[in-house]
């Protein structure tokens, strides 16, 4: 029997960023906010400090710092014909826990989307005309648009500090920055990170093909930096572990280093550690949320109830928390009806290898997660799709984000996988390696979604949630083309091999690909399209927002992060009109 | 003919890196002539404060040279004489030496491992804070943990980054003050920043902290 705690105004099921940028806005405004996070409490001193965190065995190899999949796994499938299986190791993507949620073990890469991914369909429509998509593809345009995001795409890089150079200053082209970019309203807060070699190689091959090299955006910091908040980050010290670890520096954005301690100097927050949310209740009406039901870590039942609900938690659990609670209409891929796990995507990630002779040191330890040179040529819409059937597209850079001594191993293709020959060829190549990274989107398809599994539960006894993933045949031919530039690119660089690895069917979950999973309770204007409308807030539930990637109505070639953080921004300002007057916002 | 490759591979790697060693021996020579006589340019000889690398002197007023690498030695010397590192002594020194003399000096006086010096320990209270300080870090005042840079007990991670442990106090302090008031400018980006929030209390307990972590010696130190 669920103990009643004492109501409260807001709750949020999730603090990592986009509940602890919430909590703090609406504590910020007198209500009483409680986040609930299922994780631990962990924080820069002690958690993060090198003799800990500097194990690359237990955090990257083992991934300490992630949801405990022998709790809550994953299922997962290539196609409705198969039968889903849990994932038991995390590989391809790694949804994070504990306080600070993803956001902690981050790599920092902080972009916008594109003027025209906002509005995708029309974009495409206009450009190549109604039926230039394969059959299978299900774009939409998300409700919002980018001039309506820029405040607050401003707003969130100016909450991390985000280092880089400006490329389009209110329309006016930058030297040095990227001439691709929508327009921002001022320079980035902090100046780009250093460039590494590997970088610096890259830009000069990439401005000899003509094409536009530009620093990584980075929300690990090249100099010191305080934000609006009063917080103050320091200077990245390019120790080669941010993705999969917490940083020990105060250099990285999270929530600890960015905004979690404003939330928790304010009375009217409270966190909550370990507590798992099993559901959000509704009344009788089920239009309304009551709150939730969650255990804590001694196993003991709580109902909380509260006027809001904020659902901010890892994009895959806030597609899982509404079809545990009955929220919405589940998807279904035949009939192409529902909108709960519609349009979940990812990201076509595919690589190259420059193996240079041991004349060239590239110094991979020396490494930030994102403190590369890039290429916007090949992203998005930037060039004509039209003779190449196919839509979306990749930027290309020399990303160095660690050379760590376990996983960090380039050899040239046909090198033996063990042994004497391989051990060699490690040596060999280790610090003479350059890697290309070909950052691919992810087009929504009728046939990939999330739903709850028939079979497995979790620790619980609650479905797992189900993926069915492939990529499109769309993003095949794309990644194709963007890997034939890449390659070409890898040939003006000097190196003795090129190699290069176009993503191919089908999706294969042991090998890591990102942590960039989207859609699932997507964002728009036609309720029969999505699940939330345009301030993120439920169509069938209207004291229920839900925060998050879960509302991409498909992935573009970026970097999710910069976009979740307009988002909350901009759901921040919409909860502000909420709060004074409840009820649909649209 | 596998083998003889082999074998002529492994005869061109011996000479490369007998040449290398020779390379390091020849600089080490020439850095202890400058070391025990000084230059004509006006250098004075750095054994009066600094010792040999046989034996250091007996006083904790100067710095120990020991266990830090060439580049770090050679990377000092060049800041002492353009003033990034301010010092009355060390500036002219340094700016008498040619950029050959500072390597040649710094190659005499690198990786020298000597054991941590005899002092009287301070009280527990404040090795334990300096001990927190070098190993956790302070979540108040969002500082992180030495030894993330310096290396687990403070040994150093060569070549950028020096030793700490077995480092006079008085030195350790005077390095932490000179970045809070500006007249120690190197690595300030990570250093004026942690320097700043420390207190002159901190600063104390870090310095005799240090001065006391065993310093493991059995590691040789470079063939003479």
């Amino acid at each position: 029997m669920a103990t009643k705690l004492k109501h409260v105004d807001v709750l949020t099921i999730g603090v990592g960023m986009t509940g602890a940028i919430l909590g703090k806005e609406l504590a910020a405004l007198g209500l009483k906010v409680v986040g609930l996070e299922r994780g631990p409490h962990i924080d820069t001193v002690p958690d993060f400090q090198s003799t800990n965190m500097h194990d690359e065995l237990r955090y990257a190899v083992r991934k300490g710092l992630m949801q405990d999949n022998t709790k809550e796994a994953i299922t997962v499938r290539n196609s409705l014909d198969q039968t889903a299986l849990p994932i038991r190791r995390w590989d391809s993507f790694l949804p994070g826990t504990g306080l600070g949620g993803a956001m902690v073990h981050w790599n920092g890469q902080t972009y916008r989307f594109q003027v025209a991914d906002f509005i995708y369909k029309t974009h495409i429509e206009q450009r190549y005309g109604k039926n230039f998509l394969d059959k299978d593809l299900q774009i939409q345009d998300w409700g919002v648009t980018y001039d309506e995001l820029e405040p607050h795409y401003d707003k969130f890089e100016y909450l991390c500090g985000t280092s880089g150079t400006a490329g389009n200053v209110k329309g006016k082209i930058k030297p040095g920055g990227n001439p691709f970019e929508g327009w921002r309203s001022r320079e980035y807060p902090t100046k780009a990170m250093k460039e590494h070699h590997a970088g610096a190689i890259f830009g000069k091959a990439t401005t000899s093909l003509g094409y536009h090299p530009f620093p990584q955006p980075s929300s690990n910091l090249s100099e010191p930096y305080t934000n609006f908040e009063g917080q103050t980050l320091q200077t990245c010290s390019f120790c080669g572990f941010c993705e999969r670890f917490g940083c020990e520096h105060f250099a990285k954005a999270s929530p600890q280093t960015i905004i979690l301690p404003v939330a928790l100097a304010n009375k009217n927050y409270e966190l909550r550690n370990g507590c798992q949310v099993l559901r959000i209740n509704l009344d009788s009406t089920k239009k309304k949320a009551t709150g939730v039901t969650y255990i804590d870590s001694a196993g003991r039942e709580f109902e909380q109830t509260a006027d809001l609900v904020l659902l901010t938690a890892f994009s895959l659990n806030n597609v899982r928390m509404m079809l545990l609670s009955g929220i919405g209409a589940p998807y279904d891929p035949k009939t192409g009806k529902g909108v709960i796990g519609r349009n979940y995507a990812y990201q076509t990630m595919s690589s190259g290898q420059v193996f240079f002779g041991e004349d060239v040191n590239i110094n991979p330890f020396m490494a930030s997660g994102s403190s590369g040179t890039l290429i916007d040529d090949f992203s998005g819409d930037n060039f004509d799709h039209g003779p190449l059937k196919f839509i979306g597209g990749a930027y290309i850079g020399a990303i160095n984000t660690n050379g760590r001594p376990i996983e960090y191993r380039p050899t040239p293709p046909g090198t033996p996988k063990w042994g004497v020959e391989w051990k060699k060829a490690v040596a060999r190549h280790y610090n003479h390696t350059l890697n290309l990274n070909i950052h691919g989107s992810s087009t929504a398809a009728r046939q990939n979604y999330l739903d709850l599994d028939p079979t497995y539960k979790d620790a619980w006894g609650l479905p797992l949630l189900r993926m069915t993933f492939d990529f499109p045949d769309n993003d095949i031919r794309m990644a194709q083309f963007v890997t034939s530039k890449a390659k070409q690119i890898g040939d003006a660089m000097g190196g003795k091999q090129v190699a290069v690895q176009a993503r191919q069917k089908s999706w294969d979950t042991t090998v890591y690909q990102t942590t960039h999973n989207t859609g699932g309770v997507v964002m728009g204007t036609d309720p029969s399209t999505s699940a939330v409308n345009r301030y993120l807030q439920s169509w069938d539930v209207s004291n229920l927002f839900v925060v998050g990637a879960s509302a991409f109505p498909q992935n573009a070639c970026y970097n999710p992060t910069g976009t979740v953080g307009a988002l909350t921004y901009w759901a921040a300002e919409a909860l502000k009109k909420y709060v004074k007057s409840p009820g649909s916002l649209v | 003919m596998k083998n003889k490759n082999i074998l002529i591979t492994a005869l061109i790697l011996c000479i490369a890196g007998s040449v290398r060693a020779a390379d390091n021996v020849s600089a080490l020579k020439a850095g202890e002539v400058i070391a025990r006589n000084g230059t004509q340019a006006g250098a004075t000889a750095c054994i009066a404060c600094h010792g040999t690398r046989e034996e250091e002197p007996k006083t904790d007023s100067f710095p120990r040279l020991f266990n830090q690498s060439r580049y770090y030695i050679v990377n000092q010397l060049k800041d002492y004489a353009t003033g990034v590192r301010a010092n009355a002594v060390m500036g002219p020194i340094a700016k008498a030496l040619t950029d050959e003399e500072k390597e040649n000096v710094a190659a005499y006086y690198s990786e020298i491992l000597f054991p941590s010096p005899k002092v009287k320990k301070a009280s527990a209270v404040v090795l334990k804070r300096g001990e927190v300080l070098a190993m956790t870090g302070d979540a108040k005042l969002e500082i992180q943990g030495c030894n993330n840079c310096h290396g687990p007990g403070g040994v150093g991670l060569a070549p950028a980054i020096p030793a700490l442990a077995g480092q006079y106090a008085n030195y350790t302090e005077s390095q932490l003050k000179a970045w809070k008031n500006g007249t120690r400018k190197n690595s300030s980006s990570q250093m004026l920043e942690i320097a700043k929030k420390l207190s002159d209390k901190d600063i104390q307990a870090l310095a005799l902290y240090f001065q006391q972590v065993p310093v493991r010696t059995e590691k040789k130190s470079v063939t003479k």
